[in-house]
């Protein structure tokens, strides 16, 4: 990720591709919406009167759609909070001394990261128990969503723990080494030393994961969780389930998603230039 | 939730347009990159070396461009894989889709789960030691590290 570029320079790692985006995508977006709407609209007020317009439809439902998004939001947070700590800790364990913690925090590390996403929910949302028991006693019953949020965790902890160690490795070795003259213990120049530089490397990578998990998201809604896709879809089915409604509402959540996000790039890239290591 | 009306265009070949244009979509992205990443100094000496405006970009642009592409292209290939199994939305029989009734069937989700993951890290690993062959075979001696 933090690599060190040659004179030639590499191409740019595909997911940073993300941040490609600019405003007029999303003007672009917004237009077609629009357009998309005025169609709809214009076609259903002829047909007839007792069925509700795409837009009212919409309207009516915005606020499901919306508390929906919030979980969306909410699932995205945690998410990258678990995978954050999780991810961390793998990274700097495959950095370690000991043979067995580097292998076997690699061999995780590369099994989440080269496994599906859809595979991971499936086998998370199927393979944990249904109810928990909390300190010994009465039983919980573990929403969907949380389960979803822990299965989104996971991809990205193994995609952090790579961007830890490639940071931890782009540190130049006579970091190493003078810290070693002052007398610092292995794991006191990780502490003090390695880290802290790695934290600047490593947020524009880690940001730009957040957006990708937040755009991974609505992928819980095919197992049944009511987040902004699978509610959207829950309206339209309410709306009379018309297949004109399909266009101007998908259309809708990628405006939604897209202003959230949008934002979120335009920071990485110039979190990413401000950050550039010239060596 | 599409599906109201007999589709002209079956469920696979959707999949292939999505995930065509997703994909693209990054790959647009990447060849730009990597055709700015050629050196100026490579395209004044072909210059220097009375090659045309299009005999530059046939034999030293492209060639340079694709070998600084290709770890990028790789890697957008091999998450294009594992995405192919989104199409299971859209209910193409893929890997996933199939288990999945395979599981609904007969109870046994922890063995097909494990199947899947097997399955999907041997893909990602012969696609990426597949390309990373190629990488070194079209690896250019004196150019990149």
């Amino acid at each position: 990720m933090t690599q060190v570029r040659t004179e030639t320079g590499n191409a740019r790692p595909a997911q940073y591709a993300l941040f490609g985006v600019s405003w007029y995508h999303g003007a672009i977006l917004l237009l077609g919406f629009v357009i998309a709407f005025a169609a709809v609209h214009l076609n259903s007020r002829e047909a007839d009167a007792t069925n509700l317009s795409a837009l009212d439809t919409l309207s009516l439902w915005l606020p499901f759609i919306l508390k929906g998004f919030g979980l969306n939001l909410l699932m995205s947070f945690l998410a990258m909070a678990i995978a954050t700590v999780l991810g961390v800790a793998l990274g700097i364990a495959q950095v370690s001394q000991l043979g067995v913690v580097r292998v076997a925090s690699k061999f995780v590390t590369h099994l989440f990261r080269n496994a599906p996403w859809l595979v991971i929910l499936f086998t998370v949302m199927y393979l944990l128990p249904v109810e928990a028991t909390l300190w010994g006693r009465e039983k919980v019953i573990i929403p969907d969503w949380i389960k979803a949020t822990f299965a989104f965790s996971l991809p990205v902890m193994g995609n952090i723990s790579e961007i830890v160690r490639g940071a931890i490795n782009s540190i130049p070795t006579g970091q190493w080494e003078s810290a070693e003259s002052l007398a610092f213990t292995r794991r006191q120049t990780m502490v003090h030393i390695i880290l802290p530089q790695c934290i600047k490397r490593s947020i524009p990578p880690w940001m730009n994961w957040y957006a990708l998990l937040t755009l991974a998201t609505p992928m819980a809604s095919i197992l049944g969780v009511h987040e902004a896709v699978g509610n959207a879809q829950a309206a339209m089915e309410a709306g009379g389930g018309r297949p004109e409604f399909l266009l101007p509402f998908y259309l809708f959540l990628l405006c939604l998603f897209f202003a959230y996000i949008y934002p979120i790039a335009l920071w990485t890239r110039k979190l990413e230039q401000k950050y550039a290591v010239s060596h | 939730m599409g599906g109201y009306t007999e589709p002209l265009v079956s469920a696979f070949a959707w999949a292939m347009i999505a995930l065509g244009i997703f994909g693209g979509a990054y790959n647009v992205e990447i060849f730009r990159s990597g055709l700015e990443a050629v050196p100026r100094t490579t395209l004044e000496a072909s210059e220097s070396l009375c090659l045309s405006k299009w005999q530059t970009y046939r034999h030293v642009t492209l060639p340079l461009a694709f070998r600084i592409c290709l770890p990028s292209l790789t890697s957008n290939l091999i998450s294009l894989a594992k995405t192919t199994s989104l199409a299971y939305v859209i209910s193409v029989p893929e890997m996933t889709y199939v288990l999945n009734q395979v599981w609904s069937d007969t109870i046994n989700v922890p063995e097909m789960m494990l199947i899947l993951f097997v399955f999907y890290v041997a893909v990602v690993a012969l696609l990426g030691a597949g390309l990373h062959f190629l990488e070194r075979k079209l690896a250019l001696p004196g150019f990149g590290r």
